[in-house]
């Protein structure tokens, strides 16, 4: 069963049978963490790097932004029994969409925004599929971990 | 008993970068020593039982290649496993430092996960 | 040619600055105003080019470099902004020599690179040289240029 993850949203799950899955992740990079311990998922689809962009939106969607969106995602996760020591973590997204007309590639600072907050949280990033200029599908299946991208027809496990 | 890793770089940033990097990569660690050069690196190696040298090219003193020649000529510590952390341009200087029995580089801007793989990488193929 | 080397050096700035201290470095919107602490960091190289690369940047960026990397607790951030910004050059400049084609038997060699603070009369005159080529980063300042390029 598919559990949905949004723009902007972010999903836990410790149900075997369900796969986390976030679509048209363009610019916006789709977080999977996953604990193979306690067989925990999590997943997040954010949009910008910084919530000092605009704090009052940070106060109303936080997870519309990396740094909001992950403090979120993991105080779920642990929430549920994951435990951070044990997280998987991996990457897709950042990409430069073409017609975007955005001159400063939120793709690229995304993805070293996402990579910051990995470190300060003492997280390596195990796998990514990033930049290009495709959007991509993420899913996350909860009775293994297996993530998997799928652009433009093609499918790729990280 | 873990394993006692020395981190040669005359810039405190970087060895700070590549300490935390051991701490994250859940390696046991029993000790990280430091050093901002190659000349006190070989004092240090003559005196501590060192696991794994992680060494700068580019530094003030003693230099990572003339650190390297000594530590390989020395047969009190030349079994000790030495990778380089280096912003060296020349792949060709890597190399030939390979040849003469480095067992791995890793060109700055590195990633935390470069080096951790290269960290366990090496220790696992000195003690297979 | 020279526009062309200028936009490497440029390039491989950003690039540091996102790999080892994840910092997005953008053009100015604005000219870029004049630190309180400004700084003139200076690589030299040797090889089958000579040159040098200079680094003009707010000390804060040091700061925010080693906050980035020690973790925002660093109580010691201030003392190590002068170090992280030695080691940003000189990860600079080994990207952007790394770039050129290797000439067999002839490797560049890079000093260590130094630090020196600026009044904001140099800073200025400095920038006003205009081949330097700017950045907000993080809304502090740096800009960075290749200089006295000669064939060896």
């Amino acid at each position: 069963m598919n559990v949905i993850v949004s723009v902007s949203d972010a999903k836990t799950s410790r149900d075997p049978a369900s796969v986390l899955a976030t679509y048209s992740l363009g610019s916006c990079i789709g977080v999977s963490l996953y604990d193979p311990v306690a067989k925990i998922g999590g997943m997040l689809h954010f949009q910008l790097p910084t919530s000092t962009l605009d704090a009052a939106k940070a106060k109303e969607r936080p997870l519309m932004f990396a740094d909001t969106g992950m403090e979120c995602l993991i105080g779920q996760m642990q929430s549920i029994g994951a435990a951070k020591k044990h997280l998987k973590v991996k990457l897709a997204g950042a990409a430069q969409i073409l017609n975007d007309n955005n001159l400063f590639n939120i793709g690229r600072r995304n993805h070293t925004a996402i990579r910051k907050i990995l470190w300060q949280h003492g997280l390596f990033v195990d796998g990514e599929d990033i930049g290009g200029s495709s959007p991509r599908t993420m899913y996350l299946a909860i009775a293994d971990g297996t993530v998997t991208i799928k652009t433009q027809g093609n499918s790729l496990n990280l | 008993m873990g394993y006692r890793f020395l981190i040669v770089d005359d810039s405190a940033t970087t060895r700070a970068i590549i300490r935390r990097t051991i701490q994250m990569a859940q390696v046991p660690a029993d000790k990280v020593l430091e050093a901002s050069n190659g000349m006190d690196a070989l004092r240090l190696l003559a005196g501590e039982p060192i696991d794994l040298v992680l060494a700068d090219l580019h530094m003030p003193e003693m230099d990572g290649v003339e650190m390297t020649r000594r530590l390989l000529a020395d047969p009190a510590i030349c079994h000790i496993p030495v990778v380089i952390l280096s912003a060296e341009p020349s792949a060709e200087r890597l190399e030939q430092l390979k040849r003469d029995g480095v067992r791995g580089y890793l060109r700055k801007p590195f990633t935390p996960e470069g080096v951790r793989n290269l960290i366990t990488q090496t220790l696992e193929a000195c003690h297979a | 040619m020279l526009e062309t080397l200028s936009d490497s050096v440029a390039n491989s700035l950003v690039d540091a600055l996102e790999q080892m201290a994840f910092i997005s470095a953008l053009p100015p919107e604005s000219p870029l105003a004049v630190p309180t602490q400004a700084l003139l960091i200076r690589i030299g190289f040797r090889g089958p080019v000579c040159g040098r690369i200079d680094l003009l940047a707010d000390e804060a960026v040091g700061v925010l470099i080693a906050c980035n990397v020690l973790g925002p607790d660093c109580i010691d951030a201030p003392f190590r902004a002068r170090d992280a910004l030695k080691e940003l050059l000189n990860v600079t400049c080994g990207t952007f020599l790394a770039q050129y084609p290797p000439v067999p038997g002839q490797a560049f060699e890079m000093s260590i690179p130094e630090v020196q603070p600026l009044d904001c009369v140099t800073w200025e005159s400095m920038l006003a040289q205009g081949d330097f080529a700017p950045f907000d980063a993080e809304g502090h300042a740096l800009a960075i240029r290749l200089a006295d390029r000669n064939p060896s």
